[in-house]
């Protein structure tokens, strides 16, 4: 044969072969390693499951206890986070706030600095950093680890399993169950957390959806808002339960958010990104608590806190300018808010909503001081937060708050469409940021950026027509 | 269509008549193109005026079947690239290569098939021609011709019209599925496949395209699917299903579900999907969808 011929005769035997042949080839591959490794490699260990073992995934994945398990430690590790990060945040605020603040003001005096540097320095960035990690770092240092403890002792992937179906629906995975807890945490933990997704197309979900799961910097604003507003109008003895069932719906109603967001996601722009679905359901192990301490501290705490503070500071120093720098005898914040307040009205806000959260995008945490320093500086109410323009703080009791925020113009209908737009508004920069970093793509980072406001200024805009409506 | 797309979907309908040997009509090709008679034959006249087509008749000279198979090349590809890269469903693919078949070029073609290791077959079992515009005879018959008991493979699969494609891919069945005729008569054909008895009418199984088995192999009757595993049965995994493709075939073997593979059943969640199987000692999740896909053998305990 010739050369020629050999390659003919190679061509036309390629199609004799089997259709499958090249995947049948790889499958006859991996088996025969398997055969090598069980053939050569001693497995130390048990092969099948205790009694006990198997006694516990019954009974958490079962259709009548699984369940109510499930809503339970969600519930258990919820309060054990806002209860025990009461303590530490007072402790935190007291330093560096009550203490550190105005001895730094001092400090100021003594070197001269002049009235601008200071007020740009002290009241802006320090104020203002100092106020995120008192609100932010007691919680995330306990709801972290407790995450990581529920995860390491193998509960968190049966979560996974027994919400996939569901999951499966929206066209997600099971796993965006454990991301959207943990962005109940923080949001940019959650986005970290979607690296336990293994399916391109599902982790991009999880990511661009977890924005509807409310971290604990808007926790305190749906919570103080539900107490003032909504508690205040049921008799004394129903406050606790109609703010609390406020604040509940409003959760509920993001993650019912996170699934039609996700099933609108899976069938139109991602319709052709690569989808799998695997889930490893490990053996019960006794956490290993130092570990988990350590590794949820300097993985999760300490780098989503870090990340906050570099935001935030550069927030401070603009929340001071815009109060102190003027224009025509007023200041830009001022023209913000009186260019905002139309729009505003139209979505049930107001202008110094819309300033607050174009200022506190670096972190949902100075919202509401954010609100409450502009209210004042608008409405010229007199007798709190009177440090100066710029300057944040906190009302010192519901009635004090309800009644400067009543001088600012606000009903019922402002309280609940704060609530909403506190659900459905652009995520944090530090949540931008990891979400670019983990995607790498500048689309699904404007995604994910621009959906959650869209949904926001549709949500509030209908609720405050329907308002008006009824109500007159 | 604009003119160009219009013309390479006339050969290419071309060339699948000449490779199945059926004859091409005017009227075959007004009715596919969706275009009038008198376009159909202002559209055969440019043709042959371009010396793509034969003066007389409608077969295809040298240079139209070179450049009806870059086309036949180019939208077979590019299906095979959607099934295997992409999470676009099976029902997308077909839309989608028809724009893409017009707009690659001949080193994109290369480039393509390149990246996806020159596969012979698309997804639905048509050979896709080499550059060379080599492509094999065609082989097997419509299911409808074999009688009860006869045992085979399947090779190819209509996918148009889709209403009649769906029942066929609803019931898993593939271009690497090997299943028996078990009745063949005017009410339609019933087959047997992975621990299945499926019942199509006569329309639908003309759609199948199978041929015999080849020496040595045999019809398994004792192999299923890993979906119809049963808590406290065991099963040694046989292989999986070409439905199994791309990053997630990669996921399951790297998992361990590869020939010899003995696996059981060890958590099932309430609704019936996902269920946890035990595969080397670990317990992996898998969705129904995707149990489907496995083919497995039991074992006695």
């Amino acid at each position: 044969m010739t050369p020629k011929q050999i390659v003919e005769r190679a061509s036309e035997l390629r199609w004799k072969l089997p259709q499958d042949y090249h995947d049948r080839w790889v499958e006859s591959i991996y088996a025969e390693s398997a055969r090598i490794a069980s053939r050569n490699v001693d497995q130390q260990g048990k092969t099948h499951r205790l009694a006990w073992e198997r006694r516990l995934d019954w009974l958490l994945t079962n259709r009548w206890t699984g369940m109510p398990i499930m809503v339970l430690m969600l519930a258990l590790v919820l309060w054990l986070t806002i209860e025990g990060a009461n303590l530490p945040s007072g402790w935190l605020a007291t330093i560096l706030l009550d203490i550190g603040h105005p001895f730094l003001k001092q400090l100021a005096d003594y070197a001269h600095l002049p009235w601008w540097l200071s007020g740009v320095l002290v009241d802006g960035l320090y104020l203002t950093m100092a106020w995120v990690i008192s609100v932010m770092l007691p919680p995330m240092a306990i709801f972290f680890p407790l995450f990581t403890i529920l995860e390491d002792f193998g509960y968190l992937p049966r979560v996974a399993f027994n919400l996939d179906h569901l999951f499966q629906r929206v066209g997600a995975h099971g796993k965006q169950a454990l991301t959207m807890s943990m962005g109940w945490g923080c949001n940019a933990a959650g986005i970290v957390a979607t690296r336990v997704i293994d399916s391109p197309r599902e982790r991009l979900i999880a990511i661009i959806t977890n924005n509807f799961a409310l971290c604990n910097g808007r926790w305190p604003t749906q919570i103080l808002l539900a107490t003032v507003f909504l508690g205040a109008l049921a008799p004394p003895a129903l406050t606790g339960l109609v703010a609390a069932s406020a604040v509940l719906g409003v959760a509920l109603l993001g993650v019912f958010l996170t699934f039609f967001s996700s099933w609108m996601l899976s069938r139109t722009v991602l319709k052709g990104e690569t989808s799998t679905f695997t889930l490893e359901l490990p053996p019960f192990r006794p956490p290993n608590f130092l570990r988990t301490l350590y590794t949820s501290l300097v993985d999760r705490t300490l780098i989503v806190l870090w990340r906050a503070i570099v935001f935030a500071a550069p927030a401070g120093v603009v929340l001071w300018s815009l109060s102190n720098i003027q224009i025509g005898g007023i200041s830009l914040a001022q023209w913000m808010i009186s260019i905002l307040d139309g729009p505003g009205w139209l979505i049930g806000l107001n202008g110094v909503i819309l300033v607050a959260y174009i200022v506190a995008i670096p972190a949902n945490e100075i919202v509401i001081p954010t609100i409450l320093m502009l209210t004042v500086m608008t409405t010229g109410v007199t007798g709190i937060g009177e440090q100066g323009a710029g300057v944040m703080f906190t009302a010192r009791g519901d009635s004090e708050l309800a009644m400067l925020l009543q001088a600012g113009g606000w009903t019922t209908l402002t309280a609940i469409c704060l609530m909403l737009f506190s659900l459905c508004h652009n995520p944090c920069s530090t949540t931008i940021y990891t979400i670019w970093k983990e995607t790498k793509s500048l689309q699904w980072t404007l995604v994910s950026t621009f959906m959650p406001i869209g949904f926001g200024i549709v949500i509030c805009g209908a609720v405050a027509l329907v308002w008006r409506i009824v109500g007159g | 269509m604009n003119e160009q797309t219009l013309i390479q979907h006339a050969l290419k309908l071309l060339t699948e008549c000449e490779y199945e040997g059926q004859d091409a009509t005017p009227a075959a090709l007004a009715a596919k193109l969706a275009i009038s008679p008198q376009q159909v034959d202002r559209l055969l006249g440019e043709l042959r005026k371009a010396e793509l087509l034969d003066a007389d008749g409608l077969s295809l000279t040298a240079s139209g079947r070179e450049y009806a198979l870059h086309v036949l090349q180019a939208h077979r590809l590019y299906e095979t690239y959607l099934a295997r890269k992409t999470g676009l469903p099976e029902s997308a693919w077909h839309a989608l290569a028809d724009e893409r078949e017009h707009t690659l070029s001949r080193d994109e073609v290369k480039k393509l098939a390149e990246d996806l290791g020159h596969p012979r077959f698309d997804p639905h079992g048509d050979p896709i021609p080499t550059a060379a515009g080599e492509m094999p005879p065609r082989r097997g018959q419509p299911l409808v011709v074999y009688p009860a008991g006869w045992t085979g493979r399947v090779v190819h699969i209509e996918d148009e019209p889709s209403r009649l494609y769906a029942r066929i891919a609803q019931a898993g069945i593939t271009t690497d599925t090997v299943l028996r005729v078990e009745k063949n008569d005017d009410s339609g054909v019933r087959i047997r496949l992975e621990g299945l008895t499926v019942a199509f009418p006569g329309e639908v199984a003309a759609q199948i395209t199978a041929v015999e088995l080849e020496a040595g192999e045999v019809f398994d009757e004792s192999v299923e699917r890993l979906s119809s595993l049963r808590r406290g049965e065991k099963a040694e995994i046989v292989g999986m299903s070409s439905l199994c493709r791309g990053l997630e075939r990669n996921r399951l073997l790297d998992l361990g579900v590869v020939p010899g593979t003995v696996t059981a059943v060890e958590l099932i969640n309430p609704s019936g999907s996902p269920v946890g199987y035990r595969i080397r000692g670990a317990c992996i999740a898998l969705r129904k969808e995707q149990a489907d896909h496995i083919r497995i053998r039991k074992v006695r305990q």
